[in-house]
């Protein structure tokens, strides 16, 4: 956690220009020394530069387009002589700010800011190809010295999803490994949420400005954020959330990250985008195995059938960063344990529905009701039923997912 | 020439008793109606003169004055046809002064002389009866339930014709003429063939919610039922009043009142025998439902009062109508305040209501449900939370199997859990007898306390549950009147575990935490997190 006495003035300035974004910096900074050097320049040398750095792209992407690896549009000349005048002229009028007034706004915000100048900036986001120039963040910066794995899936994730993200984040947390996700709704709140309760580290990245709490019904884990980990944007303070601005944000999760685990996903969604991105900058993908019915793990099956790392167990994640450890643990071996020594505390019917409903399973109660009638071979009352249920979930064998549908855990 | 004939009117369910003063004097001819009366009720001025005229009796080219008294009440929504005609007849010398003594008379008139039944007649000859008054002479439509006072000479008349013709003879002979009806509310309730209710023995299967039916009649417990779209919470929920105790006489004469006050009485029905089942549908009024107008009728509220009000897509409902609610399921009554005074009506309803679980229905059934977490949230946070407060039950309704489907299953008949029910509600009465409460789900803190005892051991199992599944202290008070009302259903004084576990299980869920997905405090019970500033419903 590298907390800069002082704002880099210049690269604040730069970051914090409206409609210059980070590829406009990027290409800047291909041939400037610094944010300082730009402040001083002259808007027709900024143009200039940005027209070279622009020409130079379209020559790269012909060149690719020629080898048929891109379908992209091209940029007329003209287009890009009118857009580098345009940029340049927005730079140019904001040297009226006076940067000193921005540092005032983050002071009062206790908000931080690092640039790719600095010593403090992430390592893991300078090896990135399209890494961003400047990072906004609230609480710290991830640890470099530390492992760090990106938990991500789907928002609407289903019940067994929401307990792997839960049951594999406290178990990375508990080892050491920083946890990164989007504060999004899901699986990524739960992860970071669950890495902080078991005193771990937790880092989230956001699609908005650091200070805009989205989606609000996690402002909770929020503040736990922000006062234990740590939140990061690349956009400034202020800034509403975007679709656009999202995908930019994922590449960051992935970025930040040594490796990403997907604990659900559908096949068509934002997390496998992520893991797009992820390898493009060369990370490890690892993804949570589920059933080939589940729409929901669909993503998951199949970043495995391309040759992502299968997360059988939490530890396997643990063992890609630290070795095989001694204690070799296979979680359906350590899980058929703990249940068998809890399944010997039950009795009667409790025990009948403890097998019935078995590990990880939601189930309908309806169902539920008639597999274990059919094993006993009477019908069982709703005051059974009940009790029984209610019993497994105080001993925390089970959980009532909502709506009837129950759980073994 | 001056006569003074007695009729009533009705404020909220009850009524008072309105003089018709009438006066026919020289002068220059005019029909002039006073006594604080509203335009609609001056109209019986005019449906009075043709009326009569049609009768072949003319009104003389005098001066005729009607007044209301007391003057001091003002005098909407009544209809005074039939005490003018009579108050008129006798100016005119058509009936002797002393024949409309002690008779209070009813009815609108129609141009043709017949007598059109009116709404109210039910309270009205309570308040005669109270009031001294000998004879009823009430619209003939309205005969069965003015009927069921007794004490009191009640007969209908069909017209005017025969109106005049009652009034002329002596009163020995009247009875002979038209002789009065007399109807036994409790000989009606033992004799009606009950209606087609739907039975629980024609829904296969959805165990769950008819045990929770049964406990919810048995207790007075309001119910939420959840569940996907076709699993039959609608068809559940008409099985209610079948289940329930019959009314008893008192009961059903209160609610016939209410039926008879809104004009909503069955013609030739003298009472109401049934349990209502009132089922607004959800683009209903806040007049509609809580009662109200211009001139204040019940409620459907009022219209379940003794029976059931089932809200079916409760979110549907618009938040403002559902919060009139709240005052009303807590006081079991309704007081509507207008300027000219406060009209009571009592509201004892059993509130089912059905929802889905989100704007699909099949949350959460991942593999169906297509909402995003935010439309299933906000979807459950349309009802306000204090309006869940008053619900005491959630039971979640699924698909059945096909065993189930094909009715392999013995299922119970309404008339059995319906006997269970009635156990359970004389052990009800015999406990509260002397106290202000008749039902368990009526019970307060210290009713609870004094009424719901566990052993030490219960007492543990429930402090375990407490802690463990996160659950508000009001929340354990509903809990232990469920199982209170589910160990009267089985004849035991003593809460047996099951009973609270059962009861733990149909509890309302809480507040649902931000990571804790919609239905249940689903990630463990340490968190409770309200999003800061932006509570909404609790979800369910």
């Amino acid at each position: 956690m590298v907390r800069e006495n002082k704002y880099n003035r210049y690269a604040l300035w730069l970051c914090s220009i409206p409609g210059i974004g980070s590829t406009t910096i990027r290409a800047l900074m291909e041939r400037a020394s610094g944010a300082e050097e730009i402040y001083y320049m002259e808007e027709s040398e900024i143009c200039r530069l940005l027209i070279t750095s622009a020409m130079e792209k379209k020559e790269r992407e012909t060149a690719e387009h020629k080898s048929g690896r891109t379908q992209k549009k091209e940029q007329t000349e003209a287009g890009i002589k009118t857009s580098a005048a345009k940029r340049a002229a927005l730079i140019a009028r904001a040297k009226g700010d006076d940067p000193a007034q921005k540092e005032a706004e983050l002071e009062r915000g206790g908000i931080g800011f690092v640039c790719m100048e600095d010593a403090g900036f992430p390592d893991r986001l300078r090896e990135i190809p399209d890494s961003p120039y400047g990072l906004y963040y609230l609480g710290g910066l991830p640890r470099e010295d530390r492992p760090s794995v990106a938990v991500i899936g789907a928002r609407n994730c289903s019940g067994y999803g929401r307990e792997q993200a839960r049951v594999y984040a406290e178990r990375l947390a508990m080892r050491g490994i920083t946890v990164i996700s989007g504060m999004a709704r899901g699986v990524d709140g739960i992860a970071g949420r669950a890495a902080l309760d078991a005193g771990g580290d937790s880092y989230a990245v956001l699609g908005c400005g650091v200070d805009v709490v989205y989606p609000t019904e996690n402002a909770q884990l929020y503040r736990f954020l922000r006062e234990k980990g740590g939140i990061l944007s690349e956009v400034p303070p202020g800034t509403q959330p975007r679709s656009t601005l999202f995908p930019m944000r994922n590449r960051l999760i992935s970025g930040l990250s040594d490796a990403v685990l997907v604990i659900e996903a559908r096949r068509r969604s934002g997390t496998v985008i992520t893991v797009d991105a992820a390898l493009e900058q060369g990370r490890d993908i690892f993804a949570l195995p589920g059933r080939v019915s589940d729409s929901l793990s669909d993503g998951c099956n199949f970043l495995i059938s391309q040759g992502a790392a299968i997360a059988c167990t939490p530890d396997t994640v643990v063992e890609h960063f630290y070795g095989v450890s001694a204690e070799g643990t296979d979680m359906s071996e350590t899980n058929r344990k703990r249940r068998l020594a809890r399944r010997s505390e039950l009795a009667g019917l409790e025990a009948v529905f403890f097998d019935v409903l078995g590990l990880g399973d939601v189930m309908e109660s309806q169902f539920l009701l008639q597999r274990a009638e059919f094993i006993i071979g009477r019908r069982i009352g709703v005051e059974e039923f009940m009790s029984c249920m209610v019993s497994l979930q105080i001993r925390g064998l089970a959980r009532e997912v909502g709506m009837g549908h129950f759980m073994g855990i | 020439m001056y006569s003074s004939i007695t009729t009533g009117a009705v404020h909220g369910i009850d009524s008072y008793l309105i003089q018709v003063e009438t006066d026919i004097s020289d002068g220059l001819p005019s029909f002039n109606m006073v006594g604080f009366m509203s335009g609609e009720v001056r109209e019986a001025g005019e449906r009075v003169r043709v009326a009569l005229r049609n009768l072949g009796i003319h009104l003389p080219p005098r001066r005729i004055t009607v007044n209301l008294s007391p003057a001091g009440i003002p005098k909407r929504g009544i209809v005074i046809d039939i005490p003018v005609c009579v108050g008129l007849l006798i100016c005119l010398g058509y009936i002797k002064e002393e024949a409309a003594d002690g008779v209070l008379v009813a009815g609108e008139v129609g141009l043709n002389g017949e007598i059109r039944p009116v709404k109210g007649i039910l309270p009205m000859v309570v308040e005669a009866k109270e009031r001294g008054i000998t004879t009823c002479l009430v619209p003939h439509g309205n005969l069965a339930e003015g009927a069921l006072v007794h004490g009191i000479r009640v007969v209908g008349v069909r017209s005017l014709a025969e109106l005049v013709n009652y009034l002329r003879r002596d009163p020995e002979e009247r009875d002979l003429f038209l002789p009065p009806m007399e109807v036994d509310a409790k000989d009606l309730l033992t004799r009606h063939s009950e209606k087609d209710h739907a039975d629980l023995a024609d829904i296969h299967g959805q165990s769950q919610a008819k045990k929770v039916l049964e406990i919810a009649a048995a207790g007075f417990h309001n119910v939420l039922m959840v569940g996907p779209p076709g699993t039959g919470k609608s068809m559940l929920a008409r099985c209610l009043p079948g289940i329930m105790p019959p009314l008893t006489p008192e009961e059903a004469l209160e609610v016939t009142r209410i039926y008879s006050v809104a004009g909503r009485l069955p013609e030739e029905e003298a009472l109401i025998t049934e349990r209502p089942f009132i089922a607004p549908h959800h683009s209903v009024t806040k007049a509609a439902l809580i009662g109200g107008g211009n001139i204040p009728v019940p409620g459907l509220i009022s219209l379940a009062h003794m029976g059931v009000l089932f809200l079916d897509e409760l979110p549907e409902y618009a938040a403002a109508e559902l919060n009139l609610l709240r005052e009303p399921l807590e006081t079991h009554e309704i007081t509507i305040r207008r300027l000219q005074g406060a009209y009571r009506y009592p509201a004892k309803m059993l509130l089912v209501a059905a929802a889905n679980p989100c704007p699909c229905g099949y949350y959460p059934d991942m593999n169906r449900c297509r909402c995003t977490p935010f439309q299933v949230r906000n979807y459950q946070k349309r009802v306000s939370g204090p309006f869940l407060d008053r619900i005491d039950f959630r039971v979640t309704v699924n698909r059945i199997s096909a065993d189930e489907l094909q009715g392999l299953h013995e299922e119970e008949r309404s008339e059995t859990v319906r006997s269970r029910v009635m156990e359970a509600i004389q052990r009800q009465q015999h406990r509260f007898a002397g106290t202000p409460f008749s039902y368990n789900a009526d019970m307060d803190v210290h009713a609870v306390e004094k009424y719901c005892v566990l052993d030490t051991q219960l007492a543990a199992r429930m402090r375990m549950v407490y802690e463990q599944i996160g659950m508000s202290a009001r929340a354990y008070h509903k809990t232990l009147k469920m199982a209170r009302t589910i160990a009267d259903l089985e004849g035991r004084e003593k809460i047996l575990e099951r009973d609270l576990m059962t009861a733990v299980g149909f509890r309302m869920p809480e507040e649902s935490t931000e990571e804790s997905g919609l239905a249940s405090g689903e990630y463990g019970g340490s968190m409770k997190i309200v999003p800061s500033g932006r509570r909404g419903g609790s979800g369910w």
